[in-house]
């Protein structure tokens, strides 16, 4: 027999004398305990799920409660703006709980309470869950679910008023470019009405101009002297200083020389080029003469004494009178571009005289127009930036981006989560054989006695003679199995009301409580 | 009276009835049915002075000094196994010669553990022993368990032994029905029961009861070590010393007090009673029942 096996049969010997005590113990003990399960109140719980960007939509709103949020972690944040003061008194204003207080140091014990009773846990990133437990459903819910509206809608205000103030921002700035631009554009406008003569056409800026008007001036001139050699040349040619064909009287023939009558004449000019090329027996050569005898036969013959070129004849000859216009043509020519070129160079002489002004202008305009160009600039920027963030707002709200969003709904079970009443039933009936046999255990050892010889030879040192069995008479020994049977019987009926207790939890416990209720 | 007392009587030798005086126990009823486990009662033995006390079964199944019928068997053997080794110091067979051997006291720490039946068996047992013949002593004065299991407490005892002087020894001894086993009830009540336990003269009635017979063996019922005073003035008196600890009962310490204030010059020996659990001592074997029953069933 090993060590531990004696010691151990020792003990459970030696406290089985205490059984009575420990079954008294435990019977107590089980007693109260089943009536303190029943009494226990049931909690319900109801829970949110929510998804936070804690940095986006918290950050702004614990902004203004002065703290510093790069050092708290998610779910300290998301605790402060949710668990905040005027949240809780909402909460608490809503859902009736400040009905049971008076005081201001109650209210803020409730408050109090109400901020430790809410848990809020943090699950994966951004992710949180808001969890109550109360005794009444009800209130629970609506616990839960105010939380979660006032926070929305203090949020979504927050958000508001941030958005709302970056447009307001931007619409004050747009307004006030909008008048500069304005003021901007009037400015021009004035500008140019003043200077109406003096501003710079399709040609370009004043220099260009005066370039432009000085190449004119110069192209003008050239024309003028080209025209004028040619009527001078045509005066030259009226005068008879200069030999002109067609000019000798008809009397005289020398050669082939051309006749007076323009046809014939043409019909020589025309001879004269094909003798360049062909002799006198092409076809078309020998035609053409033939055109012109015939010609010439219908011509009425000359009268003597043409002879000389007169003033008349002169005044008759087709040439001369082509030469007459042509000069007066030149003559014209000459005068009109004389003209052009006076007004011209006038006209260089004026924009020579404003060589101080005109630039000075264009400059002032063109300073005008940039500013207008830089006012306009900015001006459409921020419409743009305004549209930009009009546009992000309506963005966001409809996009899968958002900050914030109710993953599950408030919501509570319909029947409480607390107290698992078997189970804790279950442990009140180990617990109770345990005390019990602890009870037994430790008047065991403040007792102990002798269970064996072994014990007796260890301790005491003296030989032991021998043993003596346990002989009762007939009633001692119906007695001590009576009592035995009545132990066992005892326990069974422990363990039957516990099956019982637990079986009848949820009936029997409220059927306590309306009885606590009642008294 | 008996068969054989009829015819003792008959032969002439006195019987009881004789000497019979005023008050005293009848004669033994006829047909008495012998003490179970200690064998046939021997009606030819009654000592012609001694009175006479009907130890019956009846009687003492009742008072609880002898077991029921259906343990007597084991008790018996367990009881054949206590007495060896104070028999053998009788016999100096132990390794020191021990000094007035015969003297046993039965005692124990508390009341209750056991000591009257303890003494009262030990006594049956060593009386059936061939070679010695037994007086049990019942010096429990003030709870004289075997005195009133015997019935014999308006006699005369112990106390008036050694009170006076003059009282016969033959007074006070009852012969049992049983052979070779006498016994000494207390006596009346006594306020001295203390200095008469501790008394010259109780010293005195110790050596001529050990001297008249040197095959005499004197079993004292005591009273607890721990109750009483004068307990401790028996244990010195004694030759040997038998300790009665009750199983699952008496707490350690007090018996581990008792034994602390024993003189342990002389034997002193345990006897572990009211053993509830099966197994050789009550330790952790199963039990070694061994013999045939009287019905030739092993067992």
């Amino acid at each position: 027999m090993n060590e531990t096996f004696i010691q151990v049969m020792r003990i459970l010997r030696g406290s089985w004398r205490f059984r009575w005590h420990a079954l008294a113990v435990a019977w107590v003990l089980s007693l109260l305990g089943w009536l303190f399960v029943y009494a226990m109140p049931d909690q319900y719980e109801a829970r949110a799920k929510i998804y936070l960007d804690t940095q986006g939509m918290l950050a702004p709103l614990l902004d203004g409660l002065a703290v510093d949020t790069t050092v708290m972690s998610k779910v300290e944040m998301m605790t402060r703006a949710l668990l905040s003061q005027p949240h809780l008194e909402k909460v608490a204003a809503v859902t009736g709980l400040d009905t049971r207080v008076q005081t201001s140091e109650d209210r803020e014990k409730m408050v109090q309470n109400l901020r430790e009773r809410i848990s809020i846990r943090g699950e994966e990133e951004s992710f949180f869950s808001i969890w109550y437990q109360d005794t009444d459903r009800q209130t629970a819910l609506s616990v839960v679910d105010t939380l979660l509206s006032t926070f929305v809608a203090d949020s979504i205000h927050a958000h508001k008023d941030d958005t709302e103030l970056a447009q307001g921002f931007l619409e004050e700035q747009i307004h006030y470019y909008e008048e500069r631009l304005t003021e901007a554009e009037q400015r021009l406008a004035d500008f140019k009405k003043k200077h109406v003569g003096l501003m710079p056409g399709s040609d370009g800026d004043y220099y260009t101009r005066l370039q432009t008007l000085l190449a004119q001036l110069q192209e003008t001139r050239e024309r003028i002297s080209v025209a004028k050699r040619r009527r001078n040349e045509l005066a030259r040619m009226i005068r008879g200083e200069e030999p002109v064909f067609g000019m000798v009287p008809s009397g005289t023939a020398t050669g082939e020389g051309r006749s007076s009558d323009p046809r014939i004449a043409e019909l020589e000019a025309r001879l004269d080029e094909l003798l360049l090329n062909y002799t006198d027996q092409h076809p078309d050569v020998i035609a053409i003469r033939e055109t012109i005898e015939r010609l010439e036969a219908n011509r009425p013959a000359p009268e003597p004494g043409m002879l000389t070129a007169d003033a008349v004849t002169l005044e008759r000859n087709p040439v001369y009178q082509q030469m007459k216009i042509a000069f007066n043509q030149a003559e014209l020519l000459v005068s009109t571009l004389e003209a052009e070129e006076s007004e011209q160079a006038r006209a260089v002489e004026e924009l020579r005289e404003m060589v101080n002004t005109i630039p000075e202008v264009e400059a002032k305009l063109a300073r005008l127009n940039r500013d207008y160009q830089i006012t306009k600039t900015q001006y459409e920027a921020l419409v743009s930036r305004l549209e930009t963030a009009r546009l992000s707002e309506r963005a966001e709200e409809t996009s899968d981006n958002v900050k914030f969003r109710i993953i599950e709904p408030p919501y509570a079970l319909n029947e409480p989560v607390s107290p698992n009443r078997p189970l804790l039933l279950v442990a009140l009936l180990v617990g109770t054989l345990l005390s019990g046999g602890a009870l037994a255990g430790v008047m065991n050892e403040a007792r102990r006695s002798f269970v064996d010889t072994l014990e007796i030879k260890e301790e005491i040192g003296l030989p032991v003679l021998g043993t003596v069995s346990y002989a009762p008479a007939k009633g001692r020994l119906r007695r001590e199995r009576a009592g035995r049977v009545l132990f066992y019987a005892s326990v069974v009926v422990m363990v039957t009301g516990y099956v019982l207790v637990i079986v009848l939890a949820q009936p029997g416990s409220e059927a306590i409580r309306n009885l606590m209720a009642a008294t | 009276m008996s068969i054989f007392e009829r015819a003792v009587e008959k032969l002439g030798g006195n019987t009881e009835q004789g000497h019979a005086q005023a008050g005293k126990p009848a004669a033994p009823p006829p047909g008495a049915r012998a003490l179970p486990g200690y064998g046939p009662g021997d009606r030819g033995q009654w000592g012609s002075r001694a009175k006479r006390v009907q130890a019956d079964a009846e009687t003492l199944q009742a008072s609880g000094l002898l077991v029921p019928d259906r343990w007597s068997a084991e008790i018996a053997t367990q009881f054949r196994r206590i007495k060896r080794p104070l028999i053998n110091n009788i016999s100096a067979k132990g390794r020191l010669a021990v000094t007035d051997a015969r003297c046993i006291l039965v005692t124990s720490a508390l009341p209750g553990e056991g000591k009257s039946f303890v003494a009262c068996n030990l006594a049956l047992s060593i009386a059936q022993e061939r070679d010695l013949t037994c007086v049990l002593i019942d010096g429990d004065l003030l709870s004289p368990t075997l005195t009133q299991g015997l019935g014999l407490t308006q006699g005369e005892g112990l106390v008036n032994i050694v009170e006076s002087e003059t009282t016969d020894l033959a007074e006070a001894i009852y012969a049992t029905g049983i052979p070779k086993l006498s016994f000494i009830p207390t006596g009346p009540r006594h306020e001295q029961a203390h200095e008469l336990l501790t008394s010259a003269r109780m010293l005195r009635l110790k050596r001529e009861l050990l001297d008249r017979y040197d095959d005499r063996v004197l079993v004292i019922d005591g009273p607890p070590l721990l109750a009483t005073a004068e307990a401790h003035a028996l244990t010195e008196m004694a030759g040997q010393v038998v300790l009665v600890v009750s199983g699952g009962d008496t707490s350690k310490s007090a018996v581990k007090e008792a034994v602390a204030s024993l003189d342990r010059s002389k034997p002193v020996g345990v006897v572990f009673n009211k053993q509830r659990y099966a197994g050789e001592h009550g330790n952790y074997g199963g039990a070694y029942p061994y013999g045939q029953k009287a019905d030739g069933k092993r067992g």
